[in-house]
């Protein structure tokens, strides 16, 4: 399922301007969004997953403009972990989940005895069947992340969102998430996540944009656009580069100004 | 525990309620004779119930039940959407506003007498249906100005609420004829309950009942929050929008006939999803059971507490959601600092 992004731009009354951005993201692909905060990278997610339409451009799924797309088609296709997610109500993990076969559900409210077979399968996959009966809101942070991507994955969609879902995991929570999503691309599904942690970036993502004030400035491999030079410019800090013995590359303190 | 249990229990619970508030009041009527009137009444027996106890079981306390049953139940269905829509359990049709708005349409209507010229209680209805959707319209007016957080939306529902309760009061001054009428709708009663006004809110509660829960998952849905919603596939304006106006309708449908009974949707869901979970296709049909339940109860403290004297049941719902919601508020309070 082929997603591309034609000279989309976004205007906020408040001035800031997401200026006009083309990419394409080809299935089996992990595409990484990156720059500092306040560079548009919000705004070019919330374009891409359909809740903000560019004020000129296209987004397309298949060819065909995002918002033509009836809503629970397009939940079938794509599908979002948000970045938070604060619900008021006590609903299980298993109710949470589960509300990710909506776009198959036809008339009657309720699961088909093959959606429960696809949400025994993700929880069984993520170690989330201890939790099935617990209330969301006794989770802590990482395992809340778990449950929203347990939905997504129910969703079974050919193309996963996500707005920094490492955020509020340890490391080895963040390095299973995206143990997992990198899976999911082998598999032949496209990934687009914002990510905060340059060396996951490198580590994880096939292709990256790099924004900064409003601005495509960089896109390509990963270790192609993140080099030292382009971090100072972008991210004001300057990083030291280290390589490891396969090759890849690092980045950590030790610059000159760390 | 089965999560569908509490729903089944209180709709067993409903004709229990029914027959035992049958049985009460000033006329002494047992629970058995009421049984025994209602199988007369339906002609499979011949009961020999005097005819002045059967006028006041058919003629009197059955439509003040039904319509009390009818107004519990609506009340806490639309509390329980409301609450969905707006991502927050203490959101309920009195305190944002909703049924003043619809009492003010009600009110307008008997002034200018339209209810003279279209079928009877249904235009009452139906100016009751008008003002609480321009109520809800402008709490959301409002409260999406200052940044749609609740707070906002609460405080805009009650200023707004004490602005149209100053316009009935207004339009009551300037008709002192029609003043006991309108002094009604503010406190909320069955008193005035007949077949008629039973018929035409049943239908409208009912079928709005039936709509709201058939829709059921997508409220399940909304709840969540507008971006979650829409990458799940639901429109979350254009389904949050309609399940407003059908609880609108509801809401108008309840305060034409039954007047201003507050808080009923606020305890009610509260209280049942200790037993019931989130999940509205557990909550919706438990709230209308338990509401229907609830509102009987409430009717016969209204009528029993103070005899000969009768209080009107919006007092005491009042007296026990005031400080319920005051309880809520400090719970949630605690819980986001």
């Amino acid at each position: 399922m082929l997603l591309e992004i034609d000279k989309a731009e976004y205007n906020y009354r408040q001035g800031f301007h997401l200026h006009p951005i083309s990419f394409e993201v080809e299935p089996g692909t992990f595409m990484v969004l990156l720059g500092p905060n306040g560079s548009g990278k919000s705004t070019l997610f919330s374009l891409i997953n359909g809740t903000r339409k560019p004020a000129a451009g296209f987004v397309h799924i298949n060819g065909r403009e995002i918002s033509s797309y009836p809503g629970k088609q397009r939940a079938k296709m794509m599908g979002m972990v948000p970045q938070t997610s604060s619900i008021n109500f006590d609903y299980t993990v298993g109710e949470l989940v589960s509300m990710g076969r909506y776009p198959y559900q036809g008339f009657l409210p309720y699961e088909s005895g093959e959606d429960k077979k696809i949400i025994d399968r993700i929880l069984g996959r993520l170690d989330l069947e201890v939790y099935r009966d617990r209330s969301i809101r006794s989770l802590s942070g990482g395992e809340y992340q778990r449950v929203l991507l347990a939905r997504v994955l129910v969703q079974q969609t050919e193309i996963l969102l996500l707005d920094e879902p490492g955020n509020h995991l340890d490391l080895k929570h963040q390095t299973m998430l995206l143990g997992l999503l990198r899976e999911e691309v082998r598999s032949g599904k496209t990934v687009v996540a914002v990510l905060h942690d340059l060396n996951q970036a490198l580590h994880y993502a096939d292709q990256g944009v790099l924004l900064d004030g409003g601005r495509c400035i960089a896109l390509g491999k990963p270790c192609e656009i993140l080099t030292p030079d382009m971090i100072k410019q972008v991210f004001e800090v300057t990083l030291k580069e280290y390589r490891s013995d396969d090759g890849s590359v690092i980045f950590g303190l030790g610059g000159e100004d760390t | 525990m089965n999560r569908n249990l509490p729903a089944i229990l209180l709709f067993l619970l409903l004709p229990i309620a029914v027959l035992s508030s049958a049985a009460f009041g000033a006329a002494d009527i047992s629970i058995l004779t009421v049984i025994r009137a209602i199988l007369d009444g339906l002609g499979f027996i011949d009961s020999g119930i005097s005819e002045t106890a059967k006028l006041i079981l058919f003629q009197i306390r059955f439509p003040r039940i039904m319509l009390a049953a009818v107004t519990g139940a609506g009340l806490a269905t639309a509390g329980v959407v409301f609450q969905a829509v707006f991502q927050n359990p203490l959101a309920e049709p009195y305190l944002l506003g909703i049924s003043s708005g619809a009492s003010l349409g009600a009110t307008v209507a008997i002034i200018f007498g339209i209810e003279a010229v279209a079928a009877g209680v249904g235009a009452i209805t139906f100016a009751a249906f008008l003002g609480s959707l321009l109520t809800i319209l402008l709490v959301l007016m409002i409260g999406g100005r200052t940044g749609g957080d609740f707070g906002s939306l609460l405080l805009g529902g009650i200023a707004i609420g004490y602005i149209f309760q100053a316009a009935i009061s207004f339009l009551m001054m300037l008709n002192r004829d029609q003043t006991d009428r309108i002094v009604f709708w503010m406190m909320g009663s069955f008193a005035s309950a007949t077949w008629m006004k039973v018929g035409v809110s049943f239908l409208v509660v009912f079928i709005s009942i039936i709509l709201i829960n058939m829709n059921s998952v997508k409220l399940n849905i909304i709840s969540l929050g507008a971006d979650e919603a829409h990458s799940l596939g639901v429109n979350p304006e254009r389904t949050g929008l309609f399940f407003l106006a059908v609880s609108c309708l509801l809401t108008a449908a309840v305060v034409s006939v039954s007047g201003i009974i507050g808080f009923v949707g606020l305890i009610v869901p509260h209280l049942l999803r200790l037993f019931t979970g989130a999940d509205h296709r557990k909550l919706l049909p438990a709230s209308a059971a338990g509401g229907a339940c609830l509102m009987i109860i409430a009717d016969i403290a209204a009528r029993s507490l103070m005899v000969p004297k009768e209080i009107p049941v919006g007092v005491i719902t009042a007296l026990i959601g005031g400080p319920f919601f005051l309880i809520m508020l400090r719970k949630q309070r605690r819980k986001s600092l």
